[in-house]
């Protein structure tokens, strides 16, 4: 028999008000979170923005987890959903002129990356991501940061695998090209 | 481009089956040039895997927690703001009820059903404390001037285009629009996002 998920008994708790325990999702979830929205939206005020807006996702709707798929696939959903539509929001704004892009503001030091040389080389994989189209651009973050495989993606953004692998080999055949121009 | 693109590709992601991955193989060893292609791209990848993760100032995370909390507590002081600025117009109504019936709490007999019409010995009756009698029209032409020079100090405000009043109507637009946008549900979001798309008003569909 299966141990039982840990995860699961840190919701119950958390649903029955344990606030510790919902700190303690919280805690382990935060820097997938952050990461998966840092490598989507291309900078750190960005990012931020999707991880308190999923922090408050999970807060609101914890107590309708079904129990029928892993928390990190359920919090990986929210955050790929909100990071969407995040993206999304964020054109409209452009167009209707009325947000700056964060993105490639390699003056601005509202970053937690601390290391230079380390920072210019994430601005240049930043720079790379941004150019490529958001759904692909996600594909390529779980499969080749994440290590997801296939069937996880699939039930998380509910494309099929097939669709998936396409998409992926789409997006590294155009960074491969990218960076041999770059050089 | 490389005949053997997308066979590369997964090959390198482990997303072949054996006998694919088998009959590869075969081809690989026998093209020189194939083999420093998927070495390039191997090495390629993991280079961005490696740039993908770099050391960060853990305060961020230590802090996020309280921020969330902090962010969640300034919600709920904004609605009460807001709540507070929505029934303002109320609590203007009540000061100006006050000012129309002084005392009236004290003379008028409360149990009488509210939907019977007041008349004008009834707010007499009110009026007494200052023994002035005032008759139903004095009280509505004080209560219309009263109220017109409330409302035009609003319209007044609205059409006043100073420089100022200028910046302010601009940053209202650009606060509600703001506010309008980020309180879109996902549908409503992503089907004014397709629309956009579909009409070609914003390039580049993902």
């Amino acid at each position: 028999m299966a141990a039982p998920d840990p995860d699961f008994e840190l919701i119950r708790r958390a649903n029955a008000g344990d606030e510790a325990a919902f700190n303690d999702i919280v805690k382990k979830y935060q820097k997938k979170i952050y990461w998966h929205a840092r490598r989507m939206t291309g900078n750190h005020l960005d990012a931020d923005e999707v991880v308190q807006e999923v922090l408050i996702v999970i807060y609101n709707n914890l107590s309708k987890f079904r129990f029928q798929s892993s928390l990190y696939t359920w919090i990986y959903r929210i955050t790929s959903t909100r990071t969407l539509n995040f993206l999304n929001r964020s054109k409209i704004k452009k167009l209707l002129g009325i947000e700056e892009s964060n993105a490639f503001d390699l003056s601005s030091n509202e970053d937690i990356i601390g290391n230079i040389e380390q920072k210019e080389k994430f601005a240049r994989l930043e720079e790379l991501l941004q150019q490529l189209p958001a759904k692909q651009r996600e594909i390529f973050i779980m499969r080749n940061f994440d290590n997801m495989s296939y069937k996880e993606i699939s039930e998380i953004t509910g494309k099929t695998e097939g669709g998936l692998k396409a998409n992926y080999f789409h997006a590294v055949n155009k960074l491969m090209e990218m960076m041999k121009e770059n050089e | 481009m490389n005949k053997y693109r997308d066979k590369i590709f997964a090959y390198i992601d482990g997303s072949m089956t054996d006998d694919e991955r088998t009959q590869f193989e075969k081809i690989i060893s026998s093209d020189t040039g194939l083999q420093i292609e998927i070495e390039e791209i191997r090495k390629s990848l993991l280079v961005m895997k490696t740039d993908s993760t770099p050391d960060v100032d853990e305060t961020y995370f230590i802090n996020l927690l309280p921020e969330f909390y902090q962010r969640q507590t300034g919600k709920k002081k904004f609605k009460l703001k807001k709540l507070a600025y929505y029934l303002s117009p109320a609590a203007a109504a009540v000061i100006l009820m006050l000012i129309f019936y002084p005392g009236k709490t004290t003379n008028l007999d409360v149990s009488k059903d509210l939907s019977q019409e007041i008349t004008e010995s009834d707010l007499n009756e009110v009026l007494n404390p200052y023994e002035t009698n005032y008759s139903l029209n004095d009280l509505m032409s004080f209560a219309t001037s009263t109220t017109d020079s409330i409302v035009n100090n609003l319209v007044s405000d609205e059409l006043d285009l100073s420089s100022k009043s200028v910046d302010k109507m601009l940053t209202d637009n650009y606060t509600n629009t703001n506010e309008l946008l980020n309180s879109l549900d996902e549908s409503q979001a992503n089907e004014l996002y397709s629309q956009l798309i579909n009409k070609d008003i914003i390039k580049g569909a993902r």
